[in-house]
């Protein structure tokens, strides 16, 4: 039987992982955008809270060495895909400019 | 090309289209209010309106005035996308009637009959019983005639008009999979297992997946129409997003074979792509914050704008962050059908489908009011916005607070007993959760009035401000 406190727990985990990977996207984007190195330190703040409650999910004793590595991936998915991003829309804009050159 | 003041006869389809989603949602609304009233004064029109009939109809109100907005949104931009008139409109408008006259009958079925023996009339005549397509077998039936006459007026249009940009591809994709999609849903089986594998294909797979492709279809076009982005970025986006949201959304229909008596590997497969699945939604985020500010906030159409901004916000925390904190099986097991899942339902629809709704509504009366140019803009719409967003919060909020008390005092302390239950239910962050929720809703309810007020007025007063920036 699991500890009650730790399923409240792994909610707010997976809760504030979420959130924290949503806000470190969006404060990176607008730091990439805006070239401002404060929105990007703040945006690696969000990406230190991200991994810090992937790492309370990873922690928890309900999860198996499975879970654990799949969770491990998903904070690494995460950790990525904003800057994937960022990478992709910029192409996008860049080769539109382009064609649109005379 | 048509001149810019004229309507295409299919766009003027579109409107009676949302005329009636636009109803619809109004209905979705009042069956909700009386069900979560229910939650405070159960004995609240006991034996006449039951609280499941209720939440049948609050439920399917939504899902069809949702579907109805989409297909306006598609009569909409078609013509604009192929620049002709669409093929089929004759059939596309008897649909219409057709679609109408049947949610009338399955309403007043809902209402006046709600119940039946379980047998074959029950299923082909009053409802097929299975949670969020209730429907009956022949409305089931009109339903998928109705989408295959989208489908062929899409295609069919396309070819007459040779024009088979990428979007139009998806879409016709997309349209062919939601149809496909729906025909598992109608499978009857008295193994109950094997009934909820197949009745999650129709759940799962249109709202986490076929609607998120087509939400990115429409979301492109009011983007080209309100933003002015160009296709080619749009384009590479959607085959991005279509791929990331299949990729993950697919096999992330495992979260719901946890706990129906499916395979124990679903618990792996449903664990790793659902842990997955708001990587797309963390993704639009960057392409909307990045999109908006390429074009400094400037648009003529502030309303739709704004709208569209929140979807991609809306749709990364209602389906990302509430879905992802409690779709790990070893968390869900605890947390599986209280009020989380129900804060994630309203938060999730809100934002991702209802904000692209109102977004392209507002997209079409730019064109409607403002043929000659002009900014769409005025103060009514600012308030409801705001609101909108408060109260779906306002709502959201206790619900999720509710959902943790449930999840702790019910599942993981009381191990899921009837007194357990009845522990959780009486607690008072569940008991005064259920008013906050109830106080937002009537909030809700009154941003409802006021949208309904801007759209009928809006853009009919000219606007004195030249200025289209957002900010």
């Amino acid at each position: 039987m699991i500890n009650p406190q730790a399923v409240v727990t792994m909610l707010m985990a997976g809760l504030l992982f979420t959130l924290a990977a949503g806000l470190y996207a969006f404060f990176y984007a607008l730091g990439k955008f805006w070239k401002s190195f404060f929105l990007e330190l703040l945006s690696f703040l969000f990406a230190f809270l991200m991994v810090l409650s992937g790492f309370v999910l990873v922690a928890c004793p309900t999860f198996t060495l499975f879970w654990k590595l799949l969770l491990a991936v998903s904070i690494l998915a995460y950790l990525i895909i904003p800057r994937g991003m960022i990478w992709v829309v910029q192409k996008l804009h860049q080769k539109e400019k382009k064609e649109d050159l005379p | 090309m048509k001149n810019p003041g004229i309507l295409y006869e299919s766009q003027k389809l579109a409107l009676w289209y949302w005329a009636l989603a636009v109803v619809l949602f109004g209905f979705q609304l009042i069956f909700g209010l009386i069900i979560s009233y229910q939650y405070l004064q159960p004995e609240f029109l006991h034996k006449i309106f039951n609280f499941s009939v209720g939440r049948l109809l609050h439920l399917n109100a939504m899902i069809l005035w949702l579907l109805f907005g989409f297909i306006g949104g598609i009569y909409w931009f078609l013509p604009l996308e192929t620049q002709r008139e669409i093929v089929g409109l004759f059939l596309g408008k008897m649909a219409f009637v057709l679609i109408a006259v049947a949610v009338g009958i399955v309403v007043g079925v809902f209402l006046l009959v709600q119940i039946g023996k379980a047998d074959w009339v029950t299923l082909w005549f009053i409802t097929e019983g299975r949670e969020y397509i209730e429907a009956p077998r022949w409305a089931d039936i009109g339903i998928v005639a109705v989408f295959s006459i989208i489908f062929f007026n899409v295609l069919a249009t396309i070819w007459k008009a040779q024009k088979l940009k990428g979007i139009l591809w998806v879409l016709t994709l997309d349209l062919l999979a939601i149809i496909g999609f729906y025909i598992a849903g109608m499978f009857f089986t008295p193994n109950i297992s094997v009934d909820q594998f197949w009745w999650w294909w129709v759940v799962h797979l249109w709202v986490e997946a076929t609607w998120e492709v087509l939400v990115g279809v429409l979301v492109a076009w009011v983007l080209m129409a309100v933003l002015d982005t160009p296709r080619k970025i749009l384009e590479g986006w959607l085959y991005l997003e279509v791929f990331l949201v299949f990729g993950t959304g697919i096999l992330g229909l495992g979260h719901h074979y946890f706990w129906i008596g499916a395979p124990e590997y679903w618990l792996g497969i449903g664990g790793f792509f659902s842990a997955l699945e708001p990587l797309p939604l963390v993704a639009m985020v960057v392409h909307a914050v990045y999109d908006a500010g390429m074009h400094r906030l400037t648009t003529t159409n502030k309303p739709a704008f704004f709208w569209i901004v929140f979807q991609s916000f809306g749709n990364f925390l209602g389906a990302g962050v509430w879905g992802f904190m409690h779709t790990l099986p070893q968390i869900n097991l605890y947390s599986h059908g209280t009020q989380i899942t129900a804060a994630h339902g309203h938060l999730a629809f809100f934002g991702a489908y209802v904000a692209t709704n109102i977004a392209m509504i507002y997209t079409a009366l730019q064109k409607i009011r403002l043929s000659k140019g002009g900014n769409l803009d005025g103060r009514l719409w600012r308030w409801t916005f705001v609101g909108f967003i408060l109260s779906i919060f306002g709502i959201t909020a206790p619900l999720t607070v509710a959902g943790f008390a449930q999840t702790f005092i019910e599942r993981a302390v009381g191990g899921s007993t009837w007194q357990a239950y009845i522990n959780g239910q009486l607690h008072p962050w569940v008991k005064e959760a259920m008013a906050w929720r109830f106080g937002f809703g009537i909030m809700f309810f009154i941003c409802y009035l006021m949208l309904v007020i801007d759209l009928c007025t809006i853009g009919k007063q000219p606007v004195d401000k030249e200025n289209t920036h957002c900010l």
